[in-house]
């Protein structure tokens, strides 16, 4: 029997409670709604950075800026800071057979998020707000920007502080016994970060906000600058971890619970808290090539904190692969490498997370040099940042949560996906989309192509950006065909799919167990050694050469 | 089961010997990585992050560099010179200087109103990026050791024109 206000989750045996279910779902429509938004913006900005229209006339030279902010807010703030949000409602309720601590703060929330999205993003579509993310005073907006920006962060913060609630009601009621799962645990972290991100976030914004309204505040951007990246910076570390709080559920959806097993979690549990301890000293790597900060500050806060910042995700790296090898061996492949072909591939959330962790570790990769303080001289503000936040935030965080989304979205609405064929098609097509469009990216870094600027088509030939230009513009058109057919898969799963009459029927095509023959074979020397290559020697590689590369240019000092 | 509550015995397990490994390589590679920045000031001191700066009001600095662009239109700039650089929503004064190769320039950079970027882009392969930042002067001490043109690019988004500042550094 199920008490009132809640229903039994046929797939799993999970309570749910009805009323935090639908905000989960509205926060959730926001971040398609938004990720539309931001999908259409990403079509111009894609197409005019690239060459591939020739014609200078509809390179559209002056509209350029307009659709990278409009790109840039919907896709890096709104779509994913409206996921996160249905994310710790999820982790923290349904997983815990708990309701959220309270519903009404829980609309408050989102009706504060939503004031605040839809001022920003008027202000945004009339073009009225052309700061880009990083809003760097003495540019600024109209006061009521700022106004929108922190409505929507006091929104997010309430929904940090109902999710805390939900764990202690939880907890003190006896909804669950034992621990927190490990996914809770890392969305816990996540919000933990997140209150980071808010703290910041309201001190800069204020501060641009008084110094827009004109209170004779003489705006100081050196004092700007570090919290706005108190925000911008601690606030992808939220994303990190919700991503890798993903990876780990992903793993266990797709499987059916199998490889779960495999994984040690006392190890993940370690490396999620030693997120906390490196956020802040993580922020300085922006202000690298700032006139003002002493270099022991700018080492010390930045190059130094963020090479540890890579700690907690390089042990990830090893637990979700590990777990994944180990699964396979004790199923019966026992070479070193065999039980790579034995993944199983065409799953959409086991593909999703390993598609997401290759392209999240190529931009640990990339970030390695760009957060150094000598080498930062070469990428600062190029093509390079770009590069690398395509690869972690759009190839990593956004391709975990559109895989987690194939299993949400029908757990939710109990309805069969649409097409799980097609889901993992998109999940493929998004990967070779970012992977060609960011290392595009990163090839224009390298040859000094500066970010967030309409490059004229005489000036890509001056300088050989042509090429990696093309391959931009690509990229971008494959991974707009694939958000497309994501979005397309789940408005119809929601709209036209059927009801599903049991569990089977709604996981149909979305799970593929895993048959365990033997657990004490159970090794993960192969993940070792592929972390190695990957996490080592390569981003060793690209780390040395680019100081190397750095000594053969004109002096500097 | 990543996804449901577990108890203490149920998750805290030792470490397994691959895992161990790489716990420690991880920290390693972290301290490599935090190493060499820190010691590339004793292999390497003339490819550093330029360190002086001063605060300066934008409109004072704007003057110091509008007068020597105008001492030193299409002038080779002297050794012993200091070359000053400032930045406008959306152009640089002064838009091209002529430097001599092999010698020791102090570039004083600043801007009028608001943050800019300053990229230094050579056909040669030089890239140079520094931030150009309203009532803080930069002072960049560089040599140039090939003649050639060196392409200015502002590099931080600043407005509109953003990608309509440019300038030229010619080095003879």
């Amino acid at each position: 029997m199920t008490e009132t206000g809640f229903r039994r989750c046929m797939a799993t045996g999970l309570l749910v409670h009805l009323a935090s279910q639908r905000l989960i779902v509205f926060n959730f429509l926001m971040g398609i709604i938004s990720l539309i938004i931001g999908g259409i913006a990403a079509i111009f900005v894609g197409l005019t950075r690239s060459s591939f229209v020739l014609l200078e006339q509809l390179r559209l030279e002056h509209t350029y800026y307009y659709w990278l902010n409009l790109h840039g807010f919907n896709m890096l703030i709104f779509w994913i800071l409206w996921f996160e949000v249905a994310l710790i409602y999820f982790v923290a309720t349904i997983l815990l057979n708990a309701p959220l601590y309270s519903i009404r703060l829980g609309w408050l929330s989102f009706i504060l998020m939503l004031i605040g999205w839809l001022i920003m993003n008027v202000m945004n579509i009339t073009g009225n707000s052309i700061v880009l993310f990083t809003a760097y005073i003495p540019l600024s907006a109209p006061p009521i920007f700022y106004l929108g920006y922190l409505l929507f962060a006091l929104g997010v913060a309430i929904a940090v502080v109902n999710f805390f609630l939900t764990l202690y009601k939880a907890r003190i009621e006896g909804k669950y016994t034992g621990h927190l799962p490990l996914v809770t645990w890392g969305a816990g972290i996540a919000a933990i970060i997140g209150l980071v991100v808010v703290a910041h976030g309201v001190f800069a914004l204020i501060y641009a906000l008084l110094f827009s309204s004109n209170y004779g505040l003489k705006g100081d951007v050196m004092f700007y600058r570090w919290f706005f990246w108190g925000l911008g910076h601690s606030a992808q570390y939220v994303n990190v971890t919700a991503m890798v709080a993903v990876w780990y559920a992903l793993i266990a959806l797709g499987t059916g619970f199998v490889a779960a097993k495999f994984i040690n979690e006392r190890y993940a549990r370690i490396a999620f808290a030693m997120y906390t301890l490196f956020v802040v000293p993580g922020i300085g790597h922006h202000i690298l090539v700032d006139p003002g900060f002493s270099t022991i500050f700018k080492q010390a806060s930045g190059s130094v904190g963020s090479h540890f910042l890579s700690v907690p995700s390089m042990l990830h790296a090893l637990a979700l692969l590990g777990g994944v090898e180990a699964t396979l061996r004790a199923s019966g492949h026992t070479s070193l490498l065999g039980w790579l072909k034995k993944i199983p591939w065409r799953n959409p959330a086991i593909s999703g997370m390993l598609l997401s962790m290759i392209l999240f570790g190529i931009g640990g990769i990339t970030a390695q040099p760009q957060t150094t303080l000598q080498p930062n001289l070469l990428f600062h503000n190029t093509m390079w940042v770009p590069g690398h936040f395509h690869l972690t935030v759009v190839g990593g965080t956004s391709l975990a949560f559109m895989s987690l989304s194939y299993y949400i979205v029908p757990l939710l609405t109990e309805k069969k996906l649409m097409s799980s064929k097609i889901a993992t098609i998109q999940i493929y097509l998004f990967f070779i989309g970012i992977f060609i469009l960011a290392l595009s990216m990163t090839w224009l870094g390298w040859l000094g192509s500066p970010r967030r600027t309409f490059i004229s088509y005489e000036e890509l030939i001056e300088h050989n950006w042509f090429t990696p230009a093309i391959f931009l513009g690509i990229g971008a058109l494959i991974a707009i065909i694939s958000g497309i057919l994501f979005i397309l898969n789940i408005i119809l799963t929601i709209l036209v799919s059927k009801k599903a009459s049991s569990a089977t029927e709604l996981l149909k095509g979305l799970i593929s167990p895993i048959e365990i023959k033997d657990e004490k074979e159970s090794k993960k020397t192969g993940a070792l050694v592929i972390v190695i290559i990957l996490l080592v020697i390569i981003m060793l590689a690209v780390y040395f050469v680019s100081f190397i590369r750095l000594e053969g240019l004109p002096k500097i000092w | 089961m990543t996804l449901f509550p577990r108890s203490l015995e149920e998750w805290y397990k030792p470490f397994t010997k691959e895992e161990k490994t790489w716990f420690i390589l991880a920290f390693i590679v972290a301290i490599i990585l935090a190493a060499t920045t820190v010691g590339w000031f004793l292999i390497d001191p003339y490819h550093q992050v330029p360190i002086e700066s001063y605060a300066i009001s934008p409109s004072m600095f704007d003057k110091l560099a509008t007068t020597f662009a105008n001492l030193y239109k299409d002038k080779i700039i002297p050794e012993d010179v200091d070359v000053y650089i400032v930045a406008h929503q959306f152009y640089f004064t002064p838009s091209k200087i002529i430097l001599k190769k092999g010698v020791t320039y102090r570039i004083h950079i600043s801007s009028a109103d608001v943050l800019h970027g300053l990229s230094i882009i050579g056909k040669d392969g030089t890239v140079y990026n520094l931030m150009i930042m309203p009532g803080m002067a930069y002072v960049i001490h560089i040599i140039f050791d090939k003649a050639g043109i060196y392409d200015i690019h502002c590099n931080e988004y600043c407005g509109s024109g953003h990608h309509l500042m440019t300038a030229t550094i010619e080095v003879v």
